[in-house]
């Protein structure tokens, strides 16, 4: 009998500030090794990921700092491009931000918009966000939009919200993996559709415990 | 007698009530223990009703490993369990077991409580019993939070099927995307339950679009039972199953399929089980649990020839979708093929390209001044 095509798109968002040093190293291997163990967790479930892509959004404060603000690559297909996701995720900087909130909202408005794959048959969007911040609220920027602000932001974070509920990003196919201290927006962000959130503290990291948590509920989630 | 007749066969004068011994499925994907629970059958011969149920714990909001008094299980795993019992535990509760009064004949008001009030009681059963299980085992605050991760999620689907003097009673009780079903050989394949979901599809979208459930069992939600009722000429099949069971077929109509074939390549119910089984097996990725439960069909014979005359109906709608399938199954693999050949080509012509030119270079280099190592001019 035909099966199906599975299809996996991950965005990762991090917030690459000054603030974020301690566990930079941490977060990006986490990045770096968060594809091949969802694909192998799927394999082990006789589940095979026909096509992977994977986008990278570093983020700072375009407030603080508009020359850098954001950095952001193109999709990646793995494994053929895996060589240009490491060099990419490895070239990150911390630096900037000045004190927090940082500009969260804009990234995850930004991978809420990418490029969706609307191939295979079954699908799956996964946001994977880390910051150590709160963020700045998107009404400011009606205000004071600074120079090297970001174009076709939502207005607020009801608007956002509403690309999550489904203007954005196909229903079936979101899963949003924030670890984000428990601050303004994170902790509105956590009622969001399919939304994992690890309330995480300043300077430490996700232990292994809740990585592998997080990794089967992605996981077990792909039916 | 046949073996596979169940022991409490009987009729009454009121009307025709017989059942076979169920057929069930249990089969374990996502683990070494399935995240659905044993299927349930509980049957009142006498009183001529039976209920069968399909518990489904969910998998992905329910990934966290607890400690229970039986050893380490995901939430799912538990939580499928738990609805499980505490069902079997108030149908008992209810009489549903019991014997109707002597001499009464069996009428759907003289039996028990009565499938409506089941799910008003059943409902507010399963609120407390999960309260107090998960307050009891998992925390309500967490370090891992969110939609994506639940306590005690779990599916929970039941089938009441009670005889009636001409037909039958059929009730459909569910919380999220298990499902009931009646089959018929006039009109095949008929399902009973609506899934929950956040999108209302129908059932061959729902097997492309992996819509989040709005509505199944646990302690943080407010989840509630749905009802649906219908009367039904017999004979039927009664079916409860998880998704595993049916979201892994292309469409319903190859689910169905899968279910006729299995009976009419079979001799009995225990090998058409087993046929069933494995053809499932071959196409889900989920644990499954399915039970069916054989209504006044009276002989296996009787069952193979309404199976057929279905299935003559079936086939001409099958045909072009098993030929095309045939034809995108052949397709895929030449594609396939090419694919690997594509890329071994152009990696082998990078090789050859590179060895040439190392061939190559000695001549082509040797009036070239030094390289200046580190130095642009």
């Amino acid at each position: 009998m035909q099966g199906f095509q599975y299809h996996v798109d991950l965005v990762f968002c991090i917030d690459a500030t000054g603030s974020m040093a301690p566990v930079m190293e941490e977060v990006k291997s986490n990045a770096l090794r968060l594809h091949s163990e969802i694909m192998s967790a799927l394999g082990e479930k006789d589940k095979f990921v026909d096509v992977m892509r994977i986008k990278v959004i570093a983020f700072r404060d375009v407030y603080d700092d508009s020359s850098n603000a954001f950095e952001i690559s193109d999709f990646m297909e793995l494994p053929k491009q895996a060589k240009d996701f490491e060099a990419f995720v490895r070239a990150l900087k911390t630096e900037g931000g000045g004190d927090e909130p940082e500009n969260g909202l804009e990234a995850l408005a930004m991978a809420l918009k990418s490029d969706w794959t609307k191939s295979g048959t079954k699908r799956r969007h996964v946001i994977a966000f880390w910051t150590d911040a709160s963020a700045h609220p998107l009404e400011k920027a009606a205000t004071a939009k600074p120079a090297g602000y970001p174009g076709d932001m939502p207005g607020s974070f009801n608007e956002l919200t509403d690309l999550w509920e489904g203007q954005g990003v196909d229903v079936a196919a979101k899963r949003l993996l924030l670890f984000a201290p428990d601050a303004s927006p994170w902790s509105q962000v956590q009622d969001w559709e399919n939304t994992a959130w690890f309330a995480s503290r300043a300077g430490s990291g996700l232990d292994e415990l809740s990585y592998k948590e997080i990794l089967n509920a992605v996981v077990n989630s792909v039916s | 007698m046949f073996a596979w007749l169940h022991k409490s066969d009987t009729s009454r004068s009121a009307g025709s009530y017989s059942i076979w011994a169920p057929q069930i499925i249990d089969e374990a994907k996502s683990g070494p223990i399935s995240e659905d629970a044993p299927p349930l059958f509980m049957s009142n011969p006498t009183a001529q009703c039976f209920v069968i149920g399909a518990f489904d714990g969910l998998g992905g909001s329910g990934a966290r490993v607890l400690e229970t008094e039986t050893g380490r299980v995901t939430s799912a795993a538990h939580a499928a369990r738990l609805a499980a019992n505490t069902t079997a535990a108030v149908l008992s509760e209810l009489g549903f077991m019991r014997s109707p009064p002597s001499g009464a004949s069996p009428s759907f008001a003289s039996r028990w409580t009565g499938a409506a009030a089941f799910r008003d009681i059943l409902n507010d059963r399963l609120r407390t019993d999960f309260k107090r299980e998960a307050d009891g085992i998992e925390p309500a605050v967490a370090a891992l939070r969110g939609t994506l991760t639940r306590r005690l999620p779990t599916t929970a689907c039941l089938l009441v099927v009670e005889a009636g003097s001409r037909e039958h009673r059929v009730s459909a009780i569910w919380a999220g995307d298990s499902r009931a079903y009646i089959w018929t050989s006039e009109r095949g394949l008929i399902q009973l339950s609506r899934d929950h979901a956040r999108v209302d599809q129908d059932a061959f979208s729902s097997i492309r679009q992996d819509v989040p459930m709005t509505n199944f069992v646990g302690p943080d939600i407010p989840f509630h039972l749905d009802l649906h009722q219908a009367i039904v000429p017999t004979p039927l099949l009664a079916i409860c199953c998880s998704d595993g069971a049916f979201n892994y077929f292309p469409s319903p109509m190859e689910f169905e399929q899968a279910i006729l074939v299995s009976i009419l390549e079979s001799d009995g119910p225990p090998q058409m089980t087993e046929n069933l089984r494995l053809c499932i097996r071959e196409n889900t990725k989920d644990d499954v649990t399915l039970v069916l439960v054989v209504v006044n069909m009276g002989s296996w014979q009787n069952l193979c020839s309404r199976a057929r005359a279905r299935w003559e109906k079936l086939a001409p709608l099958l045909a072009p979708i098993r030929s095309d399938a045939r034809r995108a199954e052949t397709a895929t693999r030449v594609w396939l093929a090419a694919k690997d050949e594509h890329e071994a080509a152009t990696a082998k012509l990078e090789e050859v390209r590179v060895s040439g030119w190392d061939a190559y270079r000695r001549d082509y280099e040797s009036l070239q001044p030094d390289r200046k190592v580190g130095r642009e001019d």
